[in-house]
């Protein structure tokens, strides 16, 4: 059995059931921005590209500075709470790719600059890709940071040998097969989800401003349906790429993770053939029904994920069961963390209220 | 010894720390004190039908905005990589007692990050009761960021009680906590008023930056007359060993640094008063930045004076900084540290000087490089093989700001002789070894 470090001393704050719940919503509430972030520059990176400037660029833009702030904001959270829950796994893997794990915060500065810079001075600059690929670029750096993060901390009997080999911190886990797969399965899932976010968007406007309705709808639709198409490519390639007994898991010998597979990918096929029946038959209810699937596929997809980490885990520390990490929880404390919740969602939603049902002035600048 | 050990080279990892932490903790001071002072000028002008200076407080909005969102969340962030990557066990025990006080920042942050974005967009769409409701909603979450983050900070320095009850209310209750809080609380409306001297800088029209100048050098005077005495009652809720570093102890380079904020801190009130406040009309940009320049030097230096007093533990009393407690130091006195490490270079020593350099990874390298930042090597430079030995069997008792050597005999004269060697080839005076 590989080594690891022994759970904390200090016991946790509240049940390790708890906290995964919160671990569980926490990580959905990021997937929303980050899908839109980093679907969003794809699709303008590609519409500066062909020098094409549809409304659907526009709409990106307008949201990019408030989904690139929250995907940051909201990342915090799960984060949170893996390294509470899984710590013993956590801080050893990003120690031993310490130095590509903290360039992620350069990388991120850098990357959230480049896109203000596009944002603010687009008009003038005669290659608006540039900074706008180096930004796509350095994203795409972080999210592949983040799969080689999630593969190495389930896989404790590499990093021995990754730290012997370079203890000052530079190595990745590259020789895992799921490593590649899983990257991009996330960043296809990511424009998959840009695109039918655009189109329900677009369905909803259809009445109000029909051009651009139109522009959305049509694209939204053709991006969700390729990405989707693409990721049913990949999918089955990231599954490959488990090891043995994880995929007999997903495929039949494990009942909740196959029911959960199984509902991921029929909830995914039945969005993209009802974004494709709606081109025949424009109601929008077809388009917020696929909303409503592809949302289903990203919960259970987010279940199966960290299903397959518990297996992963266990396959080589077969001892280590979250449940069983100490806790003596403080109700008091964690009622008050509820309450700045409730509260603080009550006035963020009172502040997008204000934003949505107020028009922009008359003469403003 | 849970966790694999980071090695930074030249600076490292304390240094590290230091340069993600202190332009972080500028720019989160600003941004708390920025968000009172815009909407709490914008209400002035809605009030005084100052239609100019509403100009200036939108434009000045999107500077700030952007320093705030890009670079203080994300060097924010950057604080919680480098610590996990350096004191993990720190960083674990911390995240362990104050996940929820965590969890309620991460709300506070939410909220100060979707009111921040709604107050710079807003200028032209909300309706101005709205507006500056928002950014009055900024600036108290941004506060409440302040006064969560600092009970978790303070503790590090003053857990208190905590030692005994293990109460997560005792730790963020803490002695220093509410002090500590006066004192960042006042710093925030300092920056915030240099951050304006700066920007009123490039207003055009005279009497408007004379105007927003003398309002700015107002900011700074309120701490300039209410932080001095904050500061001792400070330094009164101290564990006395931390006071006695700061105020000359044995690391006299502490009371340097002490004597030069307190000295920056006169220079940056005396220029907001005679110049911004009394003489708004000869108040430049290069002066403001001059103030800006300074108030970074005297956060750098302070900021740097409170990590350093806390050694040698990174937990008072709790945790050494080299993730060791007091107990485990106690209990594996004389026994193997590296048959007790997680993570090691070598899976067995048969070599005395790896065996002496992994000792030295294990333990010393959290706080020590060996000839860069905070150098072993000029520190034992021309001591012979009895004096280094003297000093790892005494090491808690020497300075004071060392925990106790921990290990077993044979490692300790492993470690003696690795030193030695590595210490013949740094490159310092000639030195008669006999």
């Amino acid at each position: 059995m590989p080594v690891i470090p022994e759970v904390n001393p200090i016991p946790l704050p509240a049940p390790p059931f708890l906290l995964s719940l919160l671990l569980h919503l926490t990580f959905l509430l990021h997937l929303i921005p980050m899908n839109l972030t980093v679907g969003g520059i794809s699709y303008l990176l590609y519409s500066e590209a062909i020098r094409n400037n549809s409304p659907v660029a526009d709409w990106v833009r307008s949201y990019l500075p408030a989904s690139t702030a929250l995907t940051i904001t909201t990342g915090v959270a799960p984060l949170l709470f893996v390294q509470v829950l899984y710590g013993q796994f956590f801080f050893p893997a990003t120690i031993v790719m310490a130095w590509s794990w903290l360039l992620i915060i350069p990388a991120l500065l850098i990357g959230y600059s480049s896109l203000y810079y596009y944002l603010n001075k687009r008009q003038s600059l005669r290659f608006p890709w540039i900074p706008l690929s180096l930004t796509l670029f350095l994203f795409l750096y972080i999210a592949f940071l983040f799969a080689n993060m999630a593969t190495l901390m389930s896989t404790p009997s590499k990093w021995q040998t990754l730290y012997r080999s370079d203890p000052s911190g530079w190595n990745l886990n590259l020789t895992d097969l799921s490593l590649v797969p899983r990257f991009f399965h996330f960043f296809l899932g990511a424009c998959a989800v840009f695109g039918l976010v655009g189109a329900v968007y677009g369905g909803l406007l259809r009445s109000a401003d029909p051009v651009r309705a139109q522009s959305l709808l049509s694209t939204g639709s053709r991006w969700f349906v390729s990405f989707t198409l693409l990721n049913f490519l990949v999918g089955p390639l990231f599954l490959l790429s488990q090891p043995a007994p994880i995929r007999a898991n997903l495929l039949g010998a494990h009942p909740e993770g196959t029911f959960l597979l199984v509902v991921s990918i029929l909830t995914a096929a039945a969005a993209m053939a009802l974004t494709l029946s709606y081109q025949r038959s424009p109601s929008k209810n077809l388009l917020l029904i696929a909303g409503s699937l592809l949302s289903v596929t990203l919960i259970a997809m987010g279940r199966i994920r960290f299903l397959v980490r518990q297996w992963t885990i266990a396959f080589e520390v077969p001892d280590f069961r979250i449940s069983q990490i100490p806790a003596q929880p403080d109700w008091l404390l964690f009622a008050v963390f509820v309450v700045v919740l409730m509260g603080g969602l009550a006035i963020i939603f009172w502040i997008v209220k204000n934003w949505f049902t107020s028009a922009v002035r008359e003469g403003a600048p | 010894m849970n966790f694999p050990v980071w090695e930074v080279p030249i600076i490292g990892g304390g240094m590290l720390i230091g340069l993600v932490a202190i332009p972080h903790v500028f720019v989160a001071h600003l941004a708390i004190g920025g968000g009172l002072f815009l909407p709490l000028t914008e209400l002035m002008a809605y009030q005084q039908k100052d239609e100019a200076l509403l100009n200036f407080l939108r434009s000045t909005t999107r500077t700030f905005v952007l320093v705030v969102l890009v670079f203080g969340a994300v060097t924010g962030v950057g604080i919680w990589w480098t610590i996990a990557l350096v004191h993990p066990s720190a960083t674990s025990s911390l995240l362990h007692i104050f996940l929820f006080v965590w969890a309620t920042e991460w709300v506070a942050f939410l909220v100060e990050i979707v009111a921040a974005l709604v107050y710079y967009y807003g200028w032209d769409r909300l309706a101005p009761a709205v507006h500056l409701r928002v950014g009055f909603i900024y600036f108290v979450s941004a506060w409440i960021s302040l006064f969560l983050i600092n009970g978790i900070l303070t503790f590090m320095l003053t857990p208190g009680r905590w030692l005994e009850t293990r109460s997560v209310w005792d730790a963020f209750f803490n002695p220093s906590m509410m002090p500590s809080l006066f004192l960042r609380t006042m710093i925030t409306l300092a920056l915030a008023g240099i951050f304006i001297l700066i920007t009123s800088s490039r207003v055009k029209e005279e009497a408007l930056r004379h105007r927003i100048t003398k309002w700015a050098g107002l900011w700074l005077m309120i701490p300039a007359v209410l932080m001095p005495p904050a500061l001792f009652i400070y330094l009164a809720t101290l564990p006395e060993s931390a006071r006695h570093l700061a105020l000359g102890g044995p690391a006299p380079v502490l009371l340097v640094l002490v004597t030069t904020s307190i000295v920056l801190s006169a220079l940056i009130f005396g220029f907001s008063y005679w110049g911004a406040y009394r003489r708004p009309q000869h108040f430049s940009a290069p002066l403001a930045f001059l103030v800006a320049i300074l108030a970074f030097l005297t956060t750098g230096m302070t900021e740097w004076v409170r990590e350093a007093i806390r050694k040698p533990y990174v937990i008072y009393g709790y945790m050494f900084s080299n993730g060791l407690t007091p107990q485990q130091a106690r209990e594996w006195q004389g026994q193997s540290l590296v048959s007790k490490a997680k993570f090691t270079l070598q899976p067995r020593w048969t070599n005395q000087d790896d065996l002496g350099k992994e000792v030295f990874r294990l333990q010393c390298s959290s706080c020590h490089t060996l000839s860069g930042y905070n150098g072993l090597l000029p520190l034992i430079y021309g001591w012979d093989k009895e004096m280094i030995q003297t000093a790892l069997d005494r090491l808690h008792q020497l300075r004071g700001f060392m925990p106790p050597f921990v290990g077993s005999e044979e490692e300790k004269k492993a470690l003696t002789e690795w030193l030695y060697k590595e210490a013949a080839t740094y490159p310092g005076p000639p030195i008669d070894r006999q």
